[in-house]
């Protein structure tokens, strides 16, 4: 067979009648498939520019370093040797801070693994702890004051004009939320359990691209010139002045986007733009990209119950128990194990505001029976305990 | 003398050393897995997962001697998990698809197009190394000069910061024609401590 046609066959631009005649010619013997497999890989190895070019390193950099995070957060509650006795804790932890260590199987040797503490990293690599009733001075790569903390809120200023971009990361762990302004106007709330990666200053000329590992929501300061882009795993938000949530934590089944003002376009990650049509999204409407199926759903929601957490609310409607406890783990700073898998598929209605992990589930309690025990940090629920089997 | 080696950096978990890694490997191993999988989507998750499992499984480096030949059978075997997975949700519903996936399994599994990828592979990133940015070269750097010995390396903080900068600059200077020397051991691990 002509190794032109093979090679169209791989490229993928033959006709179906085509393809079915490099079909046959591949199953009619063992020595044709062999040929197929040696043209394929030297196709794949003449063509290693095509995906260099296409894709965004840095972006692939940044998940990788929150993928080792986040393992090495998994791995901390895991082996957690700190008992922190449980306190009351209401919707915001202050002064939280405990340092873990983990003994490094083997060697021996201690390594500080990671503390409760918000963090801001910088282009340099170095890592400033954030203190809730501190006050730090954030300074760029040379040396430049160009943000200030202010209480809850981190202040970039556009004072000292950049220009090349330089990108800080601000990580805020399970149990604390923090607030951000850019040096653009834009605020952003980070929820729990997050991480963001922004300009330290916008480039005139150039889009506006941040960086969502976690949930976050943004008030964008209208800039018609310069698009809004939200980078996450699975959707990539494009704005252009307006209010609205991502959440994008990797350990939930899907990225999602609300819309509570203005309006905002999305799509799915990995498809150049343009290539598919991008999704107009608008107020009150959900975009949830479910990471199974690898597409866009649209749906009507109710913005309160997505946004309440910015303040300091959890609002649940119609939302699976297991859901449901991955808000609370973050919410709480507390690992939850659930025995009593019948409850998973439940679904409840509930509203919360300063209460204790400890009221929350008796509250759930009371719709549906269970049992759990809350041993510092880690909480297990159980099938409740006089339950008679049916007869 | 006792001399520290790129993959020394990997098993301490230095950070500087992984990110060095992802970026010389990640558009490869991605266009590989592309061309396993026929899906950039499922190639992106895949390799994000190599790269983690190189990061999990540090200790494992010990027993490794070529690191192209590591992450090159770890991202085949990963795409052929990941085809057997979608064998295993499509064995319901779309029963066409498993001659095509039977297929895709013995292409990856083709012994002399898997050494032309290989060798490929190892050819591309030899050019990538160069091509690095500042920070990530001076992993590369920085594993020798961790590997000087104590004499040396008291010599060098005797000089004045000027002279160690000259000297980072001229080892940077003549990176290309190190790399070129040290890239066997920087990436077939042969050094015992």
């Amino acid at each position: 067979m002509d190794k032109e046609k093979i090679i169209k066959y791989i490229r993928g631009t033959s006709t179906p009648a085509e393809n079915n005649a490099v079909k046959a010619w591949i199953a009619s013997s063992v020595e044709n498939e062999k040929r197929f497999h040696w043209i394929k890989a030297e196709y794949i190895a003449s063509t290693f520019d095509e995906t260099t070019k296409r894709i965004d390193l840095e972006k692939g950099i940044f998940q990788y370093k929150e993928n080792i995070r986040q393992h090495i957060e998994n791995r901390r509650k895991k082996v957690k040797i700190t008992t922190l006795k449980y306190a009351a804790m209401s919707a915001v932890v202050f002064g939280l801070g405990c340092v873990l260590y983990l003994v490094k199987g083997g060697l021996g040797s201690q390594v500080e693994i990671t503390d409760n503490a918000i963090k801001l990293e910088l282009e340099s690599g170095n890592t400033q702890v954030i203190k809730e009733d501190g006050s730090i001075l954030v300074l760029d790569s040379e040396g430049r004051e160009i943000g200030a903390q202010k209480g809850q809120s981190l202040v970039y200023s556009n004072k000292v004009v950049k220009e090349v971009l330089e990108y800080n990361t601000l990580r805020v762990p399970y149990g604390k939320r923090f607030n951000l302004l850019l040096s653009d106007g834009t605020r952003i709330i980070l929820n729990a359990g997050t991480s963001l990666k922004y300009p330290i200053q916008f480039i005139k000329g150039s889009k506006r691209e941040v960086f969502l590992c976690g949930e976050a929501f943004f008030e964008v300061a209208k800039d018609s010139s310069h698009p809004f882009v939200v980078n996450t795993k699975g959707l990539d938000v494009n704005v252009l002045g307006t209010r609205f949530n991502v959440s994008a934590y990797p350990e939930d089944s899907k990225t999602s986007t609300v819309l509570a003002e203005g309006s905002v376009r999305v799509h799915l990650r990995g498809r150049k733009e343009g290539a598919e049509k991008p999704i107009l999204l608008t107020p009150a409407h959900m975009a949830a990209w479910e990471k199974s199926q690898n597409k866009i759903k649209v749906d009507p929601v109710d913005v309160n119950e997505h946004i309440a957490w910015v303040s300091g609310r959890l609002v649940f409607k119609s939302k699976p128990f297991s859901e449901i406890l991955k808000v609370l783990e973050r919410h709480y700073n507390v690992s939850i194990i659930n025995n009593y898998t019948f409850l998973n598929d439940q679904k409840f209605l509930a509203k919360f505001d300063s209460e204790t992990i400890e009221e929350v589930l008796r509250s759930f309690q009371t719709s549906e029976d269970f049992s759990f025990e809350i041993n510092g940090n880690k909480i297990e629920i159980n099938q409740p305990l006089k339950h008679e089997p049916m007869t | 003398m006792h001399s520290i080696f790129f993959i020394d950096l990997l098993k301490k978990g230095d950070e500087e050393a992984y990110e060095a890694l992802f970026r010389l490997y990640y558009d490869k191993l991605l266009h590989i897995s592309k061309g396993y999988l026929g899906s950039m989507e499922e190639a992106e998750d895949i390799v994000q997962n190599v790269f983690l499992k190189v990061w999990e499984q540090k200790d494992k480096l010990d027993k490794i001697n070529n690191v192209n030949n590591y992450l090159y059978t770890m991202t085949k075997n990963a795409c052929l998990d990941q085809i057997k997975h979608r064998k295993v949700k499509n064995l319901y519903s779309h029963n066409y698809y498993q001659g095509n996936m039977e297929a895709q399994c013995r292409f990856i599994k083709d012994e002399s197009a898997s050494l032309l990828l290989e060798n490929e592979l190892n050819k591309k990133i030899r050019n990538s190394i160069e091509l690095l940015p500042e920070k990530c070269k001076n992993v590369f750097i920085k594993s020798r000069v961790e590997g000087l010995s104590n004499r040396e390396v008291a010599q060098i903080l005797n000089l004045s910061k000027r002279t160690v900068d000259n000297h980072i600059f001229n080892a940077l200077k003549h990176m290309k024609f190190h790399l070129k020397d040290f890239l066997p051991f920087f990436l077939f691990f042969s050094i015992l401590a």
